[in-house]
């Protein structure tokens, strides 16, 4: 293993496939020579303002298998978007000065279920006066991205840092400091969820909604940061793609159950296109039942599904055939029969 | 007998912690004493596979019956939660499964002790290169910190094709081939030892004071893992294989009430095998 610093494939800045949790927390690239060794904060929120990660099938696939989780677990899940800047873990240590949480799968900003807990929690006793029960056992789970995330600057400007920090008297010959850092901008979708008994997930609905809504989540929440609003329409969507792929996934595994034959028949639209299959009937269906090199077994279940098709489809036909062609085709079927 | 290999695959960050220790990182999680890569012991996973049992059946002779009880043995045997994949942060992927000859060897045997021989050997691989497909020969892979060289092995395909059963997520399995890479085992064990995330957690009191900072590690999410499930008398594992078909989730470690430690489980079926009859 070769430590990375003096290699030559390290790029300047991340690829659209990169890990950017991995490039912010370990490749800052953005160190000034010239005036010992002073990190150029400005270039390197730049840096991340425009980096976009393009790997969307891997976001995709962890929010439809949260969804299929939290579905079979009896959970509710929630997209909440931010309706101003969102920041946590500024406590993490970085040459910024303020980090940032990553989501270590796909290096985007995720939001750790811990800290809603906490904010759920803190909610509860400062502004709903202790009228959420939080003893019930229930489990939150982290907040991940809907989508790919943007990521914006910031800057905040403390003007009398030894006021703050030294506890000495706040003069106006202090100098501000200017300190830039990430945030998710406005417009970001997270998936919340929130596995519990059902009988407790209306109350935990409403309070998860009003904490987002007004108490807010994140750091800076006294200068408005971490605000966000429901999308409903979002959730309705998330849930019909699970229906669907669930269908998609029932279809699958009755299709294997079947044998060649009848997998071959649906193909041939046997239940849902009358016009297609009445022409597979006529070219191929009537002459394969007639197939004396096939199983017999397999001609007479050809010729069963036939009269079953016609019965369901052409019902007169079968019994009083109108035309000579489909007199002929119903004779064939009844002979093999 | 009658054994079976089943496969976990987390679907969060899991803790299985070891509770404390000496180091910076306050609780770590639990590793095999012998490699120092991270472990689910058989104790604790037979214990939480109980407690699934039992909220699903009920406590009684069903679940006594399989697990066993004060003066009684159980029908079935589990054996510890052992890693096969690891995933690793990169700077030409998000991320990318990472694997070592050794636990490649362990799962081998580990086939053959649940009835299935492979046709696959383990590649050998020296220190700074990676045996992963996708890449071009020669050219470097970034993982975390590190430098790799890329080589392209044909077995990598039959490789992956054996581990996918363990993944219950198509979605999942249709990337392991190009995800998954191969290092050498000390490589590995450095990733085993300080590649895992580690998340600090801190309480606040009402003045938004910090009461308490601590570190802990956790396997990250997509981790995969198996377990071998044996049973002397053949048949009596099939209603526990059933169960866990019908219900894959299982929640394993600690930290489960911030959506810790949940993973799905897949029992592994020799798919190609399965197409052909």
């Amino acid at each position: 293993m070769i430590p990375m610093y003096p290699h030559k494939d390290i790029p300047n800045a991340p690829t659209s496939q990169a890990n950017f949790g991995l490039w912010y927390d370990k490749f800052c690239n953005q160190w000034s020579e010239d005036n010992l060794w002073s990190f150029k904060k400005k270039e390197w929120i730049e840096q991340a303002e425009s980096f976009r990660f393009n790997d969307r099938d891997i976001v995709h696939e962890f929010v439809s298998r949260r969804v299929q989780m939290i579905q079979s677990l009896g959970g509710r899940f929630w997209v909440f978007e931010t309706l101003s800047p969102f920041v946590t873990g500024l406590g993490r240590t970085h040459p910024v000065e303020n980090g940032m949480v990553w989501d270590y799968l796909s290096g985007l900003p995720f939001i750790p279920g811990s800290s809603i807990k906490g904010a759920l929690k803190a909610s509860n006793r400062q502004y709903f006066e202790n009228h959420y029960d939080i003893t019930e056992r229930f489990t939150i789970f982290d907040a991940i991205p809907l989508g790919s995330v943007t990521l914006r600057g910031e800057i905040m400007t403390p003007h009398y840092a030894p006021y703050y920090q030294k506890q000495e008297s706040p003069g106006d010959w202090f100098s501000p400091t200017p300190i830039p850092f990430l945030t998710v901008p406005k417009g970001q979708r997270f998936l919340f969820s929130i596995v519990a008994p059902s009988e407790h997930l209306n109350r935990i609905e409403e309070w998860l909604e009003e904490t987002l809504t007004w108490a807010g989540l994140g750091a800076k929440t006294a200068v408005a940061f971490g605000r966000f609003r429901r999308i409903q329409a979002e959730e309705q969507r998330l849930i019909r793609e699970f229906e669907e792929t669930l269908a998609q996934k029932r279809q699958a595994e009755q299709m294997q159950s079947l044998s060649p034959v009848e997998q071959e028949l649906l193909a041939d639209g046997y239940h849902d296109n009358s016009d297609r299959f009445m022409q597979a009937l006529t070219q191929k269906w009537l002459d394969k039942m007639e197939d004396v090199t096939l199983p017999e077994d397999d001609r007479i279940l050809i010729a069963q599904k036939l009269k079953d098709w016609y019965l369901k489809n052409k019902n007169q036909e079968w019994n009083k055939p109108k035309n000579k062609k489909n007199q002929q085709k119903i004779a064939r079927i009844k002979k093999v029969l | 007998m009658q054994s079976q290999m089943i496969g976990l695959l987390t679907e969060t960050a899991m803790h299985p912690g070891a509770s404390q220790s000496a180091g910076a990182i306050d609780l770590p999680v639990q590793r095999e004493r012998s490699t120092g890569y991270p472990v689910i012991v058989g104790s604790s996973l037979k214990g939480s596979l109980r407690d699934y049992f039992e909220s699903i059946w009920g406590k009684g002779e069903r679940v006594d019956n399989l697990f066993g009880k004060r003066d009684e043995v159980g029908h079935v045997s589990i054996t510890d939660g052992r890693l096969l994949l690891l995933p690793v942060r990169s700077l030409q992927h998000a991320f990318v499964w990472i694997t070592c000859p050794y636990l490649l060897e362990r799962f081998q045997r580990d086939l053959l002790l649940s009835g299935r021989k492979v046709s696959w050997s383990v590649p050998g691989v020296s220190s700074s290169q990676v045996i992963i497909a996708g890449l071009s020969e020669n050219s470097t892979l970034f993982l975390e910190e590190f430098a790799f060289t890329v080589h392209n092995h044909p077995e990598l395909k039959e490789i992956a094709q054996d581990i996918a059963p363990l993944m219950a997520h198509h979605s999942a399995r249709a990337r392991l081939a190009d995800q998954l890479a191969i290092i050498h085992d000390k490589d590995f064990g450095y990733f085993a030892q300080y590649g895992l995330p580690v998340n600090a957690r801190n309480q606040l009191d009402n003045n938004k004071i910090s009461q308490n900072l601590w570190y802990e590690e956790t396997l990250p999410a997509d981790t995969l893992l198996y377990y071998l499930a044996l049973a002397v008398e053949n048949d009596s594992l099939t209603p526990f294989i059933e169960q866990i078909s019908a219900s894959p989730y299982i929640q394993l470690g600690g930290n489960a009430s911030i959506g810790q430690g949940y993973c799905i489980q897949n029992p592994w079926k020799n798919q190609s095998k399965e197409e052909l009859s």
